[in-house]
């Protein structure tokens, strides 16, 4: 399935398909997600459940990074320039992170059920590959929009297009 | 004979000319909104500073687009916290808020010409009559406010009056219910002077006294005020105001006892008054004019100035307005009740009333005809107000406004409106606004 952005600061939306059920593996080496200049990079990662993520400091200032969301709740403590703090997420949602010294900090990690999600490009275009044929739901999340979600019909083979709206 | 008649034509176009540009109006309008939405002036108002439907539900959303704001802004705030130390608060850090990415200040210069052809002085340039500055915008998603700073130039001074200064805050997640503190025009006021005329002379509804210096409209009062707007289904909808002011206008309080007002109004259909109640596609600029629907109101308000028995002035104005759009007609009026019950001298009560209607009509998008007839007349005699005005007020281009006003007196010209006398005569004014 792929979708085409229609304007600009279309990045970081995700796709999901929600209705797959199953055993996943998860990565066996951690993902990573950095605290540089002042940033979670990326702003949005997305994870099978059962994923580790590595959070490496490359800032030359210190960090403390935790989250309160109900899936994860973690308090990394102050760490230093160089410092990794590694962690498992093994329940599905939406953790988002925050630094307890720099309150304009915010990340997001959006941990999925099934190995099927893709993260939209600056354009919003997307791209899941591998999924089953078949009917399925598909959810759309941003970090400040609703989300959406809409039906498609997965062919046996070739592709499908599915868009969503997201307005001006 | 046909040149003679040629040279007379081509004078009086250049005079006409020479009288059209110095127009000017009391200007409201703040292009700091328009810069902040990327967007023209006639989104939000018919002829500036005069709001249309659309504006009136921005200014209820406190400065705000309806829905979807977010998406229409062109100059992203800066965000003071991320939105997640929502979750955190109030066990740990402070409540995320943003401050507006430019300042948001504009300004607006007023050029008069007065014309009075049986006062001493007949004709009187006042360039500039004013000059404003206006600043209005959000902090955040629950907070905005406003600001109106006038410079006025007046027989070789310069009088500096902060019209109006408030903070507003939503109380609630749509503009049912806010809490305005700070300088400003009360909401019992019957039709504002600042979002709503396009004349020079005011509604004589706010503009009266029925006492020399005593309780008007028109001047600002500092203090609170509970406010808010709902939708109704059929679109329109509701609004209302609660105050608690000093009543003493501008200045500080002159004695413990604080005003109070109310006032509500319902619009039967046309744009809902808190925003159109589901996404918006864009921003519309043209034909925002046309808005067929009826709103009626009333208002009350109670007050008292003066801190001795020797120069009390115990008042309260009571009166209902109507306001209807019918196509590019706008036809809307007020009456209001007056008592003032004066300690000092003389029988006691005075008793008031005044009135006005006015029909303003859009002839072309750019150009808005206007006429109104208002009255005051108070029980003592020395209030007889009676006149009509008539203007035209024109958008050279969306924040330059030519305009021009004949007022017609029929009653006493010496009145408590201003502590002056009125005449007939005519006023030209210029505003631009940057």
């Amino acid at each position: 399935m792929s979708a085409s952005g229609q304007k600009t600061d279309l990045a970081n939306f995700v796709i999901t398909v929600e209705d797959i059920e199953g055993t996943f593996s998860p990565p066996e080496r951690p993902v990573v997600m950095e605290q540089k200049e002042l940033r979670f990079v990326p702003h949005v990662l997305v994870i099978l459940v059962g994923t580790t993520v590595e959070f490496p400091n490359k800032d030359p200032l210190s960090h403390n990074i935790f989250s309160i969301s109900n899936s994860k709740r973690f308090n990394f403590g102050l760490y230093s320039q160089g410092a990794i703090r590694r962690l498992k997420f093994e329940k599905p949602g939406v953790v988002e992170l925050l630094c307890n010294v720099h309150l304009e900090m915010s990340g997001f990690i959006v941990v999925t059920k099934n190995p099927y999600f893709a993260r939209s490009e600056t354009d919003g275009s997307y791209r899941i590959v591998g999924v089953p044929p078949g009917r399925h739901r598909l959810r759309c999340w941003h970090e400040r929009l609703a989300a959406q979600e809409r039906m498609v019909q997965v062919p046996e083979t070739g592709s499908v297009t599915v868009d969503f709206s997201v307005g001006k | 004979m046909k040149r003679s008649f040629a040279k007379v034509v081509i004078v009086s176009l250049m005079l006409l000319l020479v009288v059209l540009v110095f127009s000017t109006r009391r200007a409201s309008a703040i292009p700091s909104f328009a810069r902040r939405y990327e967007t023209a002036c006639t989104t939000c108002h018919v002829l500036p500073p005069k709001l249309n439907a659309f504006g009136v539900a921005f200014k209820n959303n406190g400065y705000r687009m309806s829905e979807d704001d977010e998406k229409f802004i062109k100059q992203p705030d800066i965000p003071m916290g991320s939105p997640g130390w929502k979750k955190v608060w109030p066990k740990g850090g402070v409540w995320p808020g943003a401050i507006q990415d430019r300042v948001p200040l504009s300004a607006a210069i007023e050029l008069v010409t007065d014309v009075a052809p049986k006062e001493p002085v007949k004709v009187d340039f006042a360039f500039p009559e004013e000059v404003e500055l206006l600043m209005g915008g959000t902090l955040g998603s629950r907070f905005s406010f406003f600001g109106d700073l006038a410079f006025e130039f007046e027989g070789g001074s310069t009088n500096v009056d902060l019209e109006r200064g408030h903070l507003n805050m939503r109380l609630t997640e749509s503009p049912l219910l806010n809490l305005r503190m700070g300088r400003f025009e009360t909401g019992a006021t019957p039709f504002s002077r600042f979002t709503y005329r396009l004349t020079d002379k005011d509604f004589i509804v706010s503009d009266f006294r029925a006492v020399d210096g005593g309780f008007r409209f028109r001047s600002r009062q500092q203090g609170f005020e509970l406010w808010g707007a709902k939708n109704s289904p059929g679109g329109g909808g509701l609004q209302y105001s609660l105050g608690l002011v000093n009543g003493s206008g501008s200045s500080n309080d002159d004695n413990s006892h604080k005003d109070f007002y109310a006032s509500g109004s319902y619009k039967f259909r046309g744009y809902g008054v808190a925003g159109a109640g589901k996404p918006l596609d864009s921003l519309k600029s043209t034909e925002n004019y046309i808005d067929n629907s009826v709103e009626v109101g009333a208002f009350t308000y109670i007050g008292r100035l003066g801190d001795s028995p020797s120069n009390e002035i115990r008042y309260n104005r009571a009166g209902f307005k109507v306001n209807a759009y019918i196509k590019r007609l706008n036809l809307f009026g007020a009456y209001v009740h007056g008592r003032e019950l004066v300690l000092e001298s003389g029988p006691p009560r005075i008793n008031t009333n005044a009135w006005f209607a006015e029909g303003d009509v859009v002839i072309l998008p750019w150009i808005t005809g206007i006429f109104r007839y208002e009255q005051a007349i108070g029980d003592r005699g020395f209030l007889q107000v009676k006149r009509v005005v008539p203007g035209v007020s024109m958008m050279l281009r969306a924040n330059i406004i030519l305009s021009a006003e004949a007022p017609v007196y029929f009653g006493d010209k010496n009145s408590l409106l201003n502590g002056g006398t009125e005449h007939n005569g005519a006023a030209f004014r210029l505003a631009f606004f940057f």
